[in-house]
């Protein structure tokens, strides 16, 4: 059983070492998290008004932090929102996006004319600033954080699905599957998500990634929650000081967290593209922000 | 009606709509906002008078719709309100620090292209290789770095530890008084003064935001020049030319040519990636730019001058789409003439 494991691993290792290495850098983050207890027993929130700022240590391996606190746990604990904040805010862009990509995509007419211009406009604003912008107003929440990421992701999707649904319409794919027998809801239901969703697939990662970027921007920012957390982007906006004044591990190690996160679901957005079903090469609707056109073409920054 | 002529309409038309979508926008922002309308653009206690005047300004005791109107009079005549923080203009304000900004967005798009064409390049000639995959890991990295991560590590090994650099506190060092403006770049107009005391400080303190966005915007442009090189050296032409036994060199100048449409284009397309990172980044350097500006007045909830940074990130993100579509047109017109 162990022995089979091992040898699937070895293969895919081979084949896609990257995105095995993301996959097991995103599992063991939420093993850390989950077990954190076990691990690492140290409260993230426990003051010891000893030990400020202390260095790196077998005790404190990464150090304490102005208060006092465990550089270490905070990072572990920080997790929780790498995973929760992007998963929450990609189930809210898929459920907003999807439909309305499909309709444009299905329909055509002004509708898609009229959601296509709508989009490019409001894709004119730097997503990431608007995101800003948005929770500065609503308010520091992070249900505010999840709303206006999710809302700007769904832009994404929406175009992304349009675009795929809109080249199986003109191949003929609909028409074949309407002629078939299929009342609408089969055809949307089985025949094109399964066929559209997989070929976004891609772009769920590479999303998760921008969101968790959106997100440590806000926390560094200071407006993504009322209270300090132990969110990276936070984390470092509270260490920003102490590094100037030389204690580093308060910033570099929460940063270091965010980098390699983000990294891990680069890598495996990449290799989805590299080996995943192609996407529909029009690209046309989705050059410019914050999605990224079809195919390895055109990167989307990481802002 | 003539065709140019009816193309033109067609394109005013479009280029109207989409500002009247960003206004909207702008205007959803403050509605969609934690409160009623006037204390977000007045501040949580704005006095009696101004709040009227701010009800009678923006229309607020009309419905939503007129106010939706009326502020897109307001916008579109240049009119972007008041700062309760500071007392003034937004608009002025906003002037004022764009020229820091485009500084410094202009030398990291220099810059960042000089890194990512040749090393994009490379990269296409090596494909699959070890060279092309450490190229393509390094930019993925790049893309995952958040951008005020990088320049908070640069500053710690180069202003902490080498001290090098200088403390990231503006465009000028904080001893020196900032040149007359000319052209509103500190470094070139204390150039213009000869005065080589503050050219030589304005360049000191410009190195190290311009590299950490050059890093950025290089990691995705080489990814981007790799695979319009790609594209390039798999179609037909190229195929032929290296079967031909052209040189390496004839045949860097052929992708290469080919694929300058597909990067220009995706330059223009991280225009806005590049305007969120060089706010972030100014933040880092308190540069003193509209992104430092616009972050500010999130934090502190001074929302007219949200506003007009919204307005403003649109306004250059439009621009850069222009320029692209003019310089496309350009370049079209001249293979048609060759």
């Amino acid at each position: 059983m162990i022995g089979g494991m091992l040898r699937l691993l070895r293969v895919l290792a081979r084949r896609r070492m990257g995105a095995v290495l993301a996959l097991v850098v995103l599992v063991g983050f939420a093993l850390a998290v989950l077990a954190r207890p076990v691990v690492w027993p140290h409260p993230p929130g426990a003051q010891e008004a000893g030990l400020v700022l202390q260095g790196p240590s077998l005790a404190h391996p990464l150090g304490t932090d102005g208060n006092g606190r465990d550089v270490l746990a905070r990072v572990i604990d920080g997790a929780r929102y790498a995973f929760a904040v992007p998963l929450a805010a990609l189930a809210l862009a898929i459920l907003l996006g999807a439909p309305l990509g499909l309709a444009a995509g299905l329909g055509g007419g002004w509708f898609d004319a009229l959601l296509r211009r709508v989009f490019q406009g409001i894709s004119l604003v730097p997503p990431l600033l608007l995101a800003m912008a948005l929770v500065a107003a609503m308010g520091p929440s992070l249900r505010h954080v999840v709303f206006a990421i999710g809302l700007l992701e769904a832009i994404v999707f929406a175009r992304a699905m349009r675009d795929e649904v809109r080249a199986l319409h003109e191949r003929g794919f609909v028409e074949a599957a309407t002629a078939a027998g299929n009342p609408l809801h089969r055809l949307v239901l089985v025949h094109l998500l399964p066929n559209t969703l997989a070929r976004i697939a891609g772009e769920i990662p590479r999303q998760a990634a921008w969101a968790l970027g959106v997100l440590a921007a806000m926390g560094f920012v200071g407006i993504a929650t009322a209270a300090d957390t132990t969110e990276w982007g936070s984390m470092i906006r509270e260490g920003v000081e102490h590094l100037y004044a030389g204690q580093w591990w308060v910033v570099v190690f929460p940063g270091f967290a965010l980098l390699v996160f983000g990294t891990a679901l680069r890598v495996l957005a990449e290799s989805i593209d590299e080996h995943g079903p192609r996407r529909a090469a029009s690209g046309a609707m989705l050059a410019g922000v914050p999605g990224r056109p079809a195919g390895a073409l055109t990167p989307r920054g990481a802002a | 009606m003539e065709r140019p002529v009816r193309a033109l309409l067609r394109r005013i038309g479009v280029g109207l709509f989409l500002a009247l979508v960003v206004v909207f926008t702008s205007f959803l922002l403050v509605k969609l906002g934690a409160g009623p309308t006037d204390l977000l653009l007045g501040g949580p206690s704005p006095g009696v008078e101004e709040r009227a005047q701010l009800v009678q300004d923006y229309g607020l005791d009309r419905p939503a719709f007129v106010q939706l109107v009326r502020y897109a009079i307001r916008v579109l005549g240049g009119e972007l309100g008041r700062s309760w923080l500071t007392g003034e203009s937004v608009l002025s304000e906003l002037l004022h620090r764009l020229p820091a900004t485009l500084e410094l967005m202009l030398y990291a798009i220099l810059l960042g292209t000089l890194m990512a064409v040749p090393t994009g390049m490379a990269a296409a000639f090596a494909r699959d290789t070890a060279e092309d995959r450490t190229v393509r890991g390094t930019s993925v990295l790049g893309e995952a770095m958040p951008p005020f991560f990088l320049a908070l590590l640069l500053l710690l090994v180069f202003f902490r530890w080498l001290d090098i650099a200088p403390a990231p506190s503006g465009r000028i060092s904080i001893v020196l008084s900032p040149p007359p403006t000319i052209t509103g770049s500190y470094f070139i107009d204390a150039f213009l003064m000869q005065d080589s005391i503050a050219a030589r400080s304005a360049l000191a303190q410009l190195v190290l935001p311009v590299f950490t966005l050059a890093l950025m915007l290089g990691a995705s442009l080489t990814l981007l020049v790799r695979g319009a090189m790609l594209a390039q050296m798999d179609a037909p032409h190229f195929v032929y030319a290296r079967a031909q036994g052209m040189s390496r060199e004839m045949l860097t100048i052929i992708a290469l040519r080919g694929a300058l449409p597909a990067i220009g284009g995706g330059l223009a397309a991280q225009s806005a990636a590049l305007l969120s990172m060089t706010a972030l980044v100014e933040y880092v350097f308190a540069w003193g730019g509209i992104g430092q500006y616009g972050l500010e007045a999130m934090a502190k909830a001074d929302f007219a001058a949200v506003q007009g940074f919204i307005l403003a990130s649109a306004a250059i993100a439009a621009t850069v789409h222009l320029l692209h579509a003019v310089i496309r047109r350009l370049a079209r017109i001249r293979i048609r003439r060759a």
